[in-house]
């Protein structure tokens, strides 16, 4: 399976990372800037390892100043990186992908995806084919000691009363680094049992995507513990699934609708979410009187998108959210302390909070297909729906509160179809006959 | 005439950062590498080149790609890494230097599980490989992880100190001055000298983005050295180059000498505490050498130019002491490489046990005068040159081009291993050399017209 370039990670099994291929991308990243001191991080993969040197090479012998921040997940990063005052980052993760892959995530200078122009100038000069180092006496300068992360997590304190009781499951999915879940306990104040977070590099303890079928083993623990709930990360903290005090696990799909029903009571603003959303995000809009904008899937078109609109929540129904007053990409943890502090402050259970939302049935599955024959399929799917609204990677087609989004993954060679309602069957269907 | 700026040879690569020595060429001679050893740990290191860093994560990532794993060292002297490949059983080892070669250059030596470089044949295998470009490609879904160890220095010191004299050195408290030119010795001379109850002046010890001096010991480089030796009261001083492997004194008065004296130096100071036996040097290497052994009643030998080339011989004839005229001396009780801190330690004992200062002992050596250049040719321009004259000595050592010996003077042709020159060598008693070396350079420009 080849690397698939995207501004989203630039994604692919770990046998496609070369070397030198990596370098060259890490140049075309840093040759289009000013120079200046950028930091790079990675989840807990085993290929990370390789790729982080070959980054680090990448950085320094363009000139590019860079600080190795270790393991440390993506959400840090978009918010050290202005904090800071860096140039830009690099996160190395394949986040909900299997462990067998793994991706690059270049970030700008304010921490945020690179947005649509940044990355068609960074992949031309990458295309180019031309490397432009820097002479021996202009070398970058590496920084191997950690970033000091206290006040990320100084930001992420609970304002709340009477929390001393409050316990939580947290599943770190062996991403990060082992500190983590204690760094995480001091900021939110509360107590938190820590599954999946022992420094084992080659572990494979479960499949990383926030999926109610991985979410078995944080179920039985909440339960187990008597716990308030339980939250289910993917390998680089963009994404939540939440499991309530009795154990359930609910969609990814209920994340945003709840993390913007908590922050709409606080800060008026319009939501931005993706077409593969539930409709449920438009009933929370409704409640609160505001609009939902709907634009292509993928973090950096829903950021730039509510950024555009001057919105200050966006999220996707992966179980990812954004608050431009946080940082400028999806952050698990900042969800996290959203849904908690609520918890407390109004003595809620998560059962009770989640009970609001009626979930229509959801269908989502992914067809791999070779890259030349995706766009032919794309073309007959919208010759066959002329009233499809055209994406800028697939077709929307919606009937009432139903709906069905068929678009090529920005990631990996696959058609991916997602549909909410029974009304849709019957179109799915015909989709998966011209798809096989 | 062609410019070789990547400079691929049995000796390691060497090449302009981000010109002709780029990262990607470092990630394919890595991945060759671990290939050709066929995984395990590799030590690698760098001299302080600004591109080192840069280099050396270029080189993690090619060994990790290709099933080897890491062992970094940091910035390490190139006789510490080959010691360290050898005493802690690793797959092989990779220096990040150019050793002499100026500021803008940077390169790999490549060290086989022997702590030695690698041998002619494995050295061609490499570049087959290389070539080739049949590297391991990763298997499943694990990847070895990097490790560090920053103690090798200490190892090798502990080895140099294994072998000198530390109690008589020590109990002279000499006063030495020492410039390592911003190279490893910057972060090692000092203590390795004052670990020796030397009182330790020294200029150059820190690191910048450009060396403070021309990188080679060599005399026309070292100007400030001897002025500062002038301006004080030093029993000698140390000159190391880049990588910490090549060795030049100075007098008490500060005065240079060059590296073959150097090397008689050492020898002088090692020699007489041994068993009668053998040593080896290079064709080139002068006579000073042998002049040193026979006094000691040792029989000196003489192998092709280039390092391994004279540690292969060392090995095969079981010597005590080896070495090159650039300064590079070899002690396989320390391990068979070139070291210039077994080096300051021999010179050391020398002189603990002689009341002679440094001047004084180089005075008391014959003095050979020798004659060097190197002109630019193409491979078959050496080739034809050094074919023609080889038929005009029969009987002439033509191991590396061709050497004769005669009673008065010698001289050596041959074709440089790193540059396309052919470089020629004589030496001899009086001036008779001097109409040897001007016929013969004439001969060879003549004969590649």
């Amino acid at each position: 399976m080849p690397i698939k370039l995207n501004i989203s990670g630039i994604r692919g099994k770990y046998r496609e990372f070369a070397p030198h291929w990596i370098i060259r991308l890490v140049n075309a990243y840093v040759t289009r800037l000013e120079p200046g001191t950028y930091i790079v991080a990675r989840d807990r993969r085993p290929s990370g390892g390789f790729i982080r040197h070959a980054a680090l090479t990448g950085f320094l012998s363009s000139g590019a100043n860079i600080i190795d921040a270790g393991l440390l997940p993506t959400p840090i990063l978009h918010w050290l990186i202005p904090y800071l005052g860096l140039s830009g980052g690099l996160s190395i993760t394949a986040g909900h992908n299997a462990f067998d892959w793994n991706a690059m995530i270049f970030l700008n200078s304010e921490g945020a995806y690179l947005n649509h122009y940044e990355g068609e100038e960074f992949f031309s000069l990458f295309h180019s084919g031309t490397p432009r180092y820097s002479p021996f006496d202009r070398q970058g300068v590496l920084h191997q000691e950690p970033p000091d992360l206290s006040p990320y997590f100084s930001a992420l304190s609970i304002k709340a009363h009477d929390i001393s009781d409050a316990k939580f499951v947290i599943d770190f999915v062996n991403g990060f680094d082992a500190s983590l879940p204690d760094q995480l306990r001091q900021a939110l104040q509360v107590h938190i049992i820590p599954l999946f977070s022992t420094p084992q590099e080659s572990s494979i303890d479960r499949d990383p995507e926030p999926t109610m079928a991985n979410a078995a083993f944080l179920s039985t623990v909440v339960r187990e513990t008597n716990s308030q709930g339980g939250f289910l990360l993917n390998s680089d903290a963009s994404r939540v699934l939440l499991v309530d005090e009795q154990g359930t696990p609910y969609s990814e799909e209920l994340t945003f609708p709840l993390f913007a029903r908590i922050m709409l009571e606080k800060i008026p603003s319009d939501l931005v979410t993706n077409y593969s959303t539930s409709k449920l995000i438009d009933q929370v809009a409704r409640h609160f009187s505001v609009a939902v904008h709907r634009t292509d899937i993928g973090q950096s078109e829903v950021v730039h998108r509510a950024e555009e609109l001057g919105c200050a929540l966006a999220g996707e129904g992966s179980g990812s959210t954004f608050f431009s007053g946080f940082s400028k990409g999806f952050d698990a943890f900042f969800t996290i302390k959203t849904i908690i502090e609520h918890l407390i402050n109004n003595k809620m259970t998560l059962s009770q909070m989640l009970q609001d939302f009626p979930l229509q049935p959801i269908y989502k599955e992914s067809f791999f297909l070779e890259p030349g024959k995706i766009y032919e399929k794309l073309d007959h799917i919208g010759q066959l729906f002329p009233s499809s609204l055209r994406l800028k990677d697939g077709y929307y087609l919606e009937d009432g509160d139903s709906w069905i989004c068929i678009r090529a993954s920005a990631t990996v060679s696959m058609l991916r179809v997602f549909a909410e309602g029974k009304r849709m069957v019957p179109i799915l269907d015909k989709i998966k006959t011209i798809i096989k | 005439m062609i410019n070789f700026d990547l400079k691929i040879g049995i000796s390691g690569i060497r090449g302009i950062v981000g010109e002709s020595l780029t990262p990607r060429t470092v990630i394919q001679f890595t991945r060759a590498f671990a290939t050709l050893i066929g995984g395990g740990q590799v030590a690698v290191a760098t001299d302080t080149r600004p591109s080192g860093q840069s280099l050396m994560h270029a080189a993690f990532s090619g060994l990790i790609f290709s099933g080897a794993q890491p062992v970094s060292l940091g910035i390490m002297p190139t006789p510490s890494v080959e010691i360290y490949v050898k005493s802690h059983e690793l797959s092989g080892g990779i220096v990040i230097t150019a050793s002499h070669n100026p500021d803008e250059w940077n390169g790999l030596k490549f060290i086989d599980h022997t702590g030695l470089f690698l041998s002619p044949f494995r050295a061609q295998n490499l570049l087959d490989i290389y070539h080739q470009q049949s590297f391991t490609e990763p298997g499943q879904n694990t990847f070895p992880s990097m490790t560090s160890d920053g103690k090798a220095f200490r190892e090798h010191e502990a080895a140099v100190f294994r072998v000198v004299d530390i109690e008589c050195i020590r109990s002279r408290r000499f006063k030495v001055f020492c410039d390592p030119g911003a190279g490893v010795g910057a972060l090692y001379t000092r203590s390795f000298l004052e670990n020796l109850n030397c009182t330790v002046s020294a200029i150059h010890d820190t690191l910048s983005t450009r060396f403070p001096r021309g990188p080679e010991p060599i005399p026309e480089n070292l100007n400030l050295a001897t002025q500062a030796m002038r301006n004080g009261d030093y029993d000698i001083g140390f000159v190391q180059d880049p990588d910490g492997d090549r060795l030049m004194v100075l007098d008490e008065n500060g005065c240079a000498i060059d590296g073959e004296k150097t090397l008689a130096l050492a020898l002088d100071g090692f020699l007489p505490y041994q068993k009668k036996g053998t040593v080896v040097v290079n064709l080139s290497t002068s006579r000073l050498s042998e002049w040193v052994s026979s006094r000691h009643g040792f029989t000196l030998l003489r192998a092709p130019v280039g390092e391994i080339n004279v540690t292969e011989m060392m090995t095969q004839k079981n010597a005590v002491a080896g070495g090159e005229g650039n300064g590079g001396i070899i002690i396989p009780a320390i391990h068979s490489c070139r070291d210039s801190f077994a080096g300051m330690g021999l010179i050391l004992q020398g002189l603990c046990h002689c009341e002679e200062t440094v001047s004084q002992k180089i005075s008391g050596f014959p003095q050979y005068h020798m004659r060097s250049c190197k002109i630019p040719t193409s491979g078959s321009g050496a080739y034809r040159v050094i074919k023609r004259l080889i038929d005009q000595y029969p009987g002439a050592d033509c191991r590396d081009g061709l050497r004769v010996d005669r009673d008065r003077y010698w001289f050596h042709i041959r074709a440089s291993n790193t540059e396309p020159v052919i470089r020629i060598c004589a030496e001899g008693i009086d001036q008779e050399v001097d109409s040897v070396y001007e016929q013969l350079s004439s001969d060879v420009r003549e004969m590649l017209r």
